[in-house]
């Protein structure tokens, strides 16, 4: 089986759209990251990174109803698949087991 | 979106119109739709024009694969056809040799002047954007009504940065900076035995608050809490002791001019980066610098304020609201403030009547134009070789489309031939500009490297793939459109509107290289213009250096040094602005009028070491209550016989005792004004002016550095010369003079390549004729004007074009200087019989070549 890789900032979307639950669209995925990572990225990376986890599978998406602020054009809103969840625990896990491994002494700053 | 929902700013439609047409439709919606809802965002946070922008590069920013549609043009087997593509190209380059290292030449080293162009830019823009809240930071500035309009001066009142803190509640902090030129010379510090010249800038308490210099050490708030506390920069202590550990708490002795004491180091600050406009190694306490200079007058000009404004949009209402904050506190100050953004001031700093009239961003726009030139003139030469050699690509055209190969097929084909060649100039011009880059720092200024981070990579590859796309867009349209019967027949139509097209293009460039070489003329007479103007006072052989604490004894040893002529003092420096007041009162004077003077503060000898002619009177001499006008100030005050009239000044009055004929105290940009000249104590004439024997100036300073050197152990002797002080005062001109003749060179050059091609290719198609003619008895001279004269014709007429259109920009260009060269029809004429001269020369090469061909050999087969 081709095993499929998920790069870092795949990842944080990723988690970015699991932590909005119901209220992951775009903009609201940029912000987020803005705010708690002080991480600017631009819109199109976004939308370019969230296409690439649907075509590997790690997200659903839906169109949601439409509002004024955008001109009447309505949101795309993103759901972390069963697949997404798995390899987001998967990382977690890998990094977990490597952790416990590295010596007391060797990150201390 | 609250109280902007009824009238909501629109983004720029265009971008939208792209998205539209390039987009996969699906996807349309949610890019749009985010977008938009972004933008409403920014405006809010940063107003409406940079909300654009931020628009429009974010929009631009999805033209990336996924979100764009699949390209209509179906190639069933890509990797093999672009490899296919490959060799053609590359065979096409092996055969035609010429055309190829022409287009090669011409794209490098046009794409080398784009990279270059755009590294200077890229640095021009960012200086002093370094600094954290750059949006919110604004320096006042203060619009003066004078007889002859409104002046702008950075200087204001050293009360009124506090002042709006306190009471402006937009305002965030403010300080205030008594910059380090306030003081004529720079200060001396010393610890024990070391002493070190330096700049001191006076600074209130809040300046690390307001400019986000970073501190190594020290808090920013207290650092300058004390006025007996210092702030020194990493640099200055690493000079002072040899580490940055354990400095602050030491002690250090600092003395500029009338403030000497002990001070404490507080903190030190980390170097600045050098696209930083304002360098300082020492920071000193602004209540320090009020105990000798009480400025506690609202019209008092000195110091520079700061202020940091709170987030959001508040710069224009509080504009509005502070104008006039200098008239409510004293409502005799004829002034009032507006702010204007800290970083813009490097770019926008020419003022016209209380307004921002641009400034360097004249040079950033202009080359801006000519990178873009030179670039379409070497795409025009692309352009023009491979329509012109279409001929020989006649056969594979016609043989691919009758076995049923698409035009979209060919057109690819010849896009990918060109963006191959575009890729090829760029890897020549990162040799180029490698090789090149010392050089362009030397003529700029700067310290330009290239690194190649994202962004300017990604600038060099859509520069490249566009220069690839616009150069092989016409041949590509122009070559695939051959209909493949006719072609491979061997008839080919060329249409009137091609053969226009193609001379068109050769009248552009050189109407383009034309105005580049007048403007280059225009820019070097006016410079040396400037340099040689004599500014009303003698600055040959004048040198001149700051004195720190010096005595009596200093001064009479320096006249007895044989080859000094003269030794005078006084606080001109070439081309600065002078401090001034308009507190000057006479018999006569209309009570409503205000004029400012400059003051000149000179000691005795300073009019005679400067040889300036005096009008009426005579210099300064003896008692302390004398004053001097220049021509202009007697002018405008209207006295008819000034010498023995009392003048009121602030403290006391005054005698006219002469009147100095006017010179040129500032640049040359301005006009001269009045002037005033005061005898001065030492200290506020900081300066000492030796005028040089000619001839043996290199053994007189050395003398005078050795007298200097014992009488103040320790320091270093800086002298300048004053002449070279005025070259000094106009090297951005001259800089950008300099860039100008190579740039305009390196346009004319590629023009010719093109020309060069073209003719080669015309001898050459036009070889047969030529053989016939000359069996015919045609003389050598007779072709080479036939095959020239046609030529000759394009280039005179973009003489034509190009004539008034340099004249106005030259004219445009001059109105900035007050005292500027007349236009002489000459420099147009010249600058275009340059252009005919090079254009012939370039084409009589290959004309005589072709003239004098055997016609037996040309003739031979057919």
């Amino acid at each position: 089986m081709r095993k499929t890789y998920i790069g870092e900032l795949e990842e944080v979307i990723l988690l970015t759209v699991a932590i909005l639950q119901e209220e992951a669209y775009g903009v609201a995925i940029g912000l987020h990251m803005e705010q708690q990572l002080n991480r600017k990225l631009s819109i199109s990376a976004i939308h370019a990174t969230l296409h690439r986890l649907s075509k590997k599978g790690y997200v659903s998406s839906s169109m949601g109803g439409a509002t004024a602020e955008r001109g009447g054009r309505r949101k795309r809103y993103f759901k972390v698949t069963t697949a997404g969840c798995r390899v987001l625990n998967e990382i977690q896990d890998a990094r977990n087991l490597l952790w416990s491994q590295v010596p007391s002494n060797a990150l201390t700053t | 979106m609250h109280h902007l929902s009824n009238n909501k700013p629109h983004p720029p439609k265009w971008i939208n119109t792209l998205l539209r047409r390039v987009c996969k439709p699906h996807l349309l919606e949610e890019i749009e739709g985010d977008l938009e809802e972004y933008y409403q965002l920014w405006v809010d946070k940063y107003g409406i024009a940079k909300a654009n922008r931020l628009y429009i590069l974010h929009g631009i920013k999805f033209l990336r694969p996924f979100a764009l549609k699949k390209s209509k043009l179906k190639i069933s087997n890509p990797r093999i056809m672009f490899k296919h593509n490959f060799l053609l190209t590359f065979r096409n380059f092996k055969r035609y040799k010429a055309a190829f290292l022409i287009n090669l030449i011409g794209l490098s080293s046009s794409l080398a002047c784009v990279c270059l162009i755009y590294l200077w830019i890229d640095d021009e823009l960012n200086v002093d954007k370094f600094l954290e809240k750059d949006n919110q930071l604004f320096q006042v500035l203060q619009n003066v009504e004078r007889a002859d309009g409104i002046e702008t001066i950075e200087a204001t009142s050293g009360l009124l940065a506090e002042a709006l803190a306190n009471e402006i509640p937009e305002i965030e902090y403010s300080t205030t900076v008594v910059p380090g030129s306030f003081n004529a010379c720079k200060g001396v510090i010393s610890i024990s035995d070391t002493r070190i010249k330096s700049t001191g800038q006076y600074v209130s308490k809040d300046f690390f608050q307001v400019f986000s210099y970073q501190l190594l050490y020290g808090d920013k708030e207290q650092v300058l809490s004390e006025k007996n506390k210092v702030v020194i920069s990493e640099e200055l202590a690493l000079k002072l002791f040899n580490s940055t550990e354990d400095v602050v708490g030491q002690t250090i002795d600092w003395k500029a001019q009338d403030i000497t004491g002990s001070y404490i180091i507080s903190g030190i600050f980390e170097p600045m980066p050098s696209n930083a406009t304002v360098q300082f190694d020492l920071l000193l306490s602004y209540d320090l610098f009020k105990e000798f200079y009480p400025l506690s007058s609202w019209a008092n000009h000195s110091p520079h304020s700061f202020v940091l404004l709170k987030e959001g949009n508040l710069m224009m209402q509080l504009n509005d609201k502070i104008k006039d904050f200098i008239q409510s506190k004293d409502a005799n100050v004829r002034s009032t403030i507006f702010l204007q953004q800290y970083s813009d001031r490097y770019l926008y700093g020419h003022y016209d009547n209380g307004l921002v009239v641009g400034g360097r961003i004249q040079y950033v726009k202009l080359f801006t134009i000519i990178a873009i030139f030179t670039l379409v003139i070497a795409c025009i030469n692309f352009m023009n070789l491979s329509t012109a050699k279409a001929s020989r690509r006649l056969k594979e055209i016609g043989i691919k489309k009758s076995m049923g190969v698409k035009r979209s097929v060919l057109i690819y084909q010849f896009l990918q031939e060109s963006i191959s060649i575009a890729f090829l100039a760029l890897v020549m011009a990162t040799v180029f500009i490698s090789l090149f880059l010392p050089q362009f720092n030397e003529i700029t200024g700067k310290q330009l490297i290239i690194n190649f981070d994202r962004e300017t990579v990604l600038f060099l590859f859509i520069i490249t793939i566009a220069t690839g796309l616009i150069a092989g867009s016409y041949p590509a349209l122009y070559l695939s459109g051959f209909k493949s019967a006719q072609v491979l027949k061997g008839v080919v139509n060329t249409s009137k509107g091609e053969f226009w097209l193609r001379r068109g293009l050769i009248i552009f460039q050189f109407t383009i290289s034309i105005i580049l070489i007048a403007s280059v003329l225009v820019i070097y007479k006016q410079i040396g213009f400037i340099q040689s103007n004599t500014m009303g006072y003698d600055r040959d052989q004048v040198i001149y250096f700051s004195i720190e604490g010096m005595s009596e004894a200093f001064l009479s040893e320096l006249e007895t040094i044989p080859g000094v002529l003269n030794v005078g003092g006084g606080n001109l420096t070439v081309g600065n602005q002078l401090g001034g007041t308009d507190g000057l009162s006479w018999v006569g004077k209309d009570s409503n009028e205000k004029i400012f003077f400059s003051t000149l503060w000179c000691s005795y000898n300073l009019i005679e070491t400067l040889g300036m002619e005096m009008v009426e009177g005579q210099p300064l001499f003896g008692s302390h209550n004398q004053i001097i006008f220049n021509e202009e100030a007697i002018k405008r005050m209207g006295i008819k016989d000034p010498i023995g009239e009392i003048i009121k000044t602030g403290n006391g009055e005054r005698q006219i005792v002469g009147v100095v004929k006017n010179f040129h105290f500032e640049s040359l940009y301005e006009e001269i004004k009045p002037c005033a000249i005061l005898l001065a104590p030492m200290k506020f004439a900081p300066k000492i002016s030796v005028k040089l024997q000619k001839g043996i100036e290199n053994t007189v300073i050395r003398k005078i550095q050795e007298v200097y050197e014992t009488h103040n152990p320790g320091l270093v002797f800086d002298f300048k010369f004053m002449d070279a002080d005025n070259q000094r005062l106009y090297e951005s001109e001259k800089r950008m003079a300099i860039l100008s003749r190579y740039f305009a060179g390196i346009t004319i050059l590629i023009s010719c390549l093109g020309l060069f091609g073209l003719a080669a290719f015309t001898a050459e198609r036009r070889v047969k004729e030529i053989g016939i003619r000359k069996i015919l008895g045609s003389s050598v001279f007779g072709i080479v004007r036939m095959l020239t004269v046609d030529f000759t014709r394009m280039v005179i007429a973009a003489i034509m074009i190009a004539l008034p259109v340099s004249y106005l920009i030259a004219g445009k260009w001059l109105e900035g200087f007050a005292y500027r060269i007349e236009l002489e029809w000459w420099f147009f004429i010249g600058a275009g019989i340059a252009a005919l001269l090079v254009a012939w020369l370039t084409v009589g090469v290959q004309t005589l070549r072709a003239a004098n061909v055997n016609p037996t050999k040309c003739l031979r087969n057919e």
